[in-house]
């Protein structure tokens, strides 16, 4: 383990607490802490489900979630340090030690402008990759990069709240009673408050009957959403649990960040002969 | 949950990191990294006792303290998160909010630079408050407490805060803190030696090895018997804040700043 890098280090131990983190979610989901039940609008004949939430997620998730995010960051800045001292030998100046970060940005001229410098250390095939991993790429689309999403849950967590985190109900369409036209079913996706709607379709019989009916949800532990908490994507909050966000940034870090800059970690050593040299004894 | 504001979490968080380094740091002492050597010198006809590692702590530990250092850091960024929530009502603005963070400086006029950006939507009088938490308000009482000591060149380096601030950002961005042990009490006697206890315990870091003890017979032509036990610790590598500072200590004087220095002067405002 001691010859690891200190990136490889990192990711290990964001995915550590990213287990811990999904263990403790479903030991928090297991024995329910939440009651789904309906509400009949006998007017209109519309059936409305609605979720009763007994408990908040403890605070441990957050705080793993924390830990998570700020080992996968600094996993990434660890890695153009290790790169700035594969390519330029320790000790490395003050200005670039104290500048190295791997950038993150949304917008090509800030990362000409301040993200180069940020990696002024390092090999310029490396500068090259590391601008090819930019979320700018994406253009509008920037807010759906995972190293973005990174970057916008790190700080959040960093400089202001956890992230609280809330049910958030999987649409199992096939629970629903099978005389329900899948077409009449209205989700609500995402994050969901406590007493907050989750689905509603009409009903054709007996409101009586229907009382007793409701159908099964699945929960899974999102991310809040709303004021100050990351600029994330509605979909990507709507659809992804927690852990699965997680996970996302995770696997695109070691499958899409590492490889083609680990080649850049090893520093080659280059000998020069300056007069012959002969391992042999000098013949005459 | 919600009757803890976020920084009392981060900092419950903190010290629950800390209190999982020292089991992990006792398992690795357990295990006897390392090697006690014996030296003679015959022109001074003196003995001496080295201990030397067997290789660095496991990078476990360098983790579990990346990790405490990071919830402590936190835990005051979300603290001037919540001071400038409670001022300025929710939701916060978002360019406030993006730049809410907890100042610590060691130049006042660095303080007075970043104060407004930083910690300008806070209650006013908090703002004082902070000031005066900043290191360099503090390096008279560092000072006077590292000359009695007698070790350091710069006192104001070893405020808390300042600690924080370094340790932190080297974790974040640079290196792992590399770790290595030093001895601590030496407990020594013997029969017919004159033992030497040579060093200063510093806790400084061991490089490559350090002396235990030295002695010298009394008597030449009789026997001599000595007899010693020590006690090791993990300590920060070589370098600049916590050079051979030993970490447990180091990150409880941390959290027990924080939570006796800070939070006492702040707290009034989360009201």
């Amino acid at each position: 383990m001691t010859n690891q890098h200190n990136h490889d280090l990192r990711l290990e131990r964001a995915w550590e607490h990213l287990q811990r983190l999904e263990a403790e979610s479903r030991g928090w989901l297991k024995p329910r802490p939440y009651r789904v039940y309906a509400e009949l609008d006998a007017e209109r004949r519309t059936k409305i489900i609605k979720v009763e939430i007994f408990r908040q997620p403890p605070a441990e998730l957050g705080l793993l979630i924390g830990d998570c995010l700020h080992n996968m960051r600094s996993a990434l800045d660890n890695l153009v340090y290790d790169l700035a001292i594969a390519h330029r030998g320790v000790p490395l100046s003050k200005s670039i030690a104290k500048k190295s970060q791997f950038p993150i940005f949304k917008d090509r001229d800030q990362f000409l402008d301040k993200g180069m410098d940020q990696i002024r250390g390092i090999h310029p095939d490396a500068k090259t990759i590391i601008k090819g991993l930019q979320p700018y790429h994406r253009g509008e689309k920037f807010a759906y990069h995972r190293l973005w999403m990174l970057r916008e849950l790190s700080n959040s967590d960093k400089h202001r709240l956890l992230h609280p985190t809330l049910l958030r109900p999987q649409p199992v369409i096939a629970a629903f009673a099978d005389d329900i036209d899948i077409s009449d079913i209205t989700l609500a996706l995402g994050p969901v408050e406590n007493g907050a709607e989750i689905a509603r379709h009409p009903f054709s019989g007996e409101a009586e009957a229907e009382e007793g009916m409701n159908p099964h949800f699945t929960f899974g532990v999102g991310f809040r959403q709303g004021s100050p908490l990351p600029i994330l994507p509605d979909d990507i909050l709507n659809t992804l649990d927690v852990v699965s966000v997680l996970r996302w940034i995770h696997g695109n870090i070691t499958k899409k960040v590492l490889p083609p800059l680990v080649p850049y970690l090893t520093r080659i050593p280059i000998v020069r002969v300056s007069q012959e040299y002969s391992l042999l004894p000098r013949k005459g | 949950m919600n009757r803890q504001y976020n920084h009392e979490l981060k900092l419950d968080r903190a010290l629950q990191h800390l209190e999982r380094l020292k089991p992990e740091v006792e398992r690795w002492l357990g295990r006897h990294p390392y090697f006690v050597v014996s030296n003679f010198d015959p022109q001074r006809g003196e003995h001496s006792v080295w201990i030397e590692p067997e290789g660095e702590p496991p990078a476990e530990l360098s983790l579990i303290v990346g990790d405490c250092l990071h919830n402590l850091r936190s835990a005051l960024d979300s603290l001037a998160y919540d001071l400038a929530r409670v001022y300025q009502g929710e939701p916060l603005d978002p360019e406030v909010a993006s730049k809410s963070e907890f100042p610590i400086y060691i130049e006042p006029k660095d303080f007075k630079k970043d104060r407004k950006r930083k910690i300008g939507a806070t209650d006013p009088s908090s703002q004082i408050a902070i000031e005066r938490l900043q290191p360099y308000n503090e390096w008279n009482h560092f000072r006077a407490f590292m000359a009695l000591t007698g070790m350091r060149a710069h006192p104001e380096a070893y405020h808390p805060l300042w600690l924080l601030q370094n340790l932190s950002n080297i974790d974040k961005h640079r290196e792992r803190h590399l770790t290595l042990f030093g001895p601590e009490q030496v407990l020594f006697g013997g029969h017919n030696a004159d033992i030497a206890d040579p060093l200063v315990r510093d806790a400084t870091s061991i490089k490559g090895r350090a002396k235990i003890l030295s002695y010298r017979p009394v008597d030449p032509s009789g026997e001599v018997h000595v007899h010693f036990g020590f006690g090791l610790n993990v300590a920060f590598k070589e370098g600049p804040p916590a050079f051979g500072e030993p970490v447990d200590r180091v990150l409880w004087r941390i959290y027990a700043f924080i939570n006796r220095e800070v939070l006492p002067a702040l707290t009034s405002y989360l009201t």
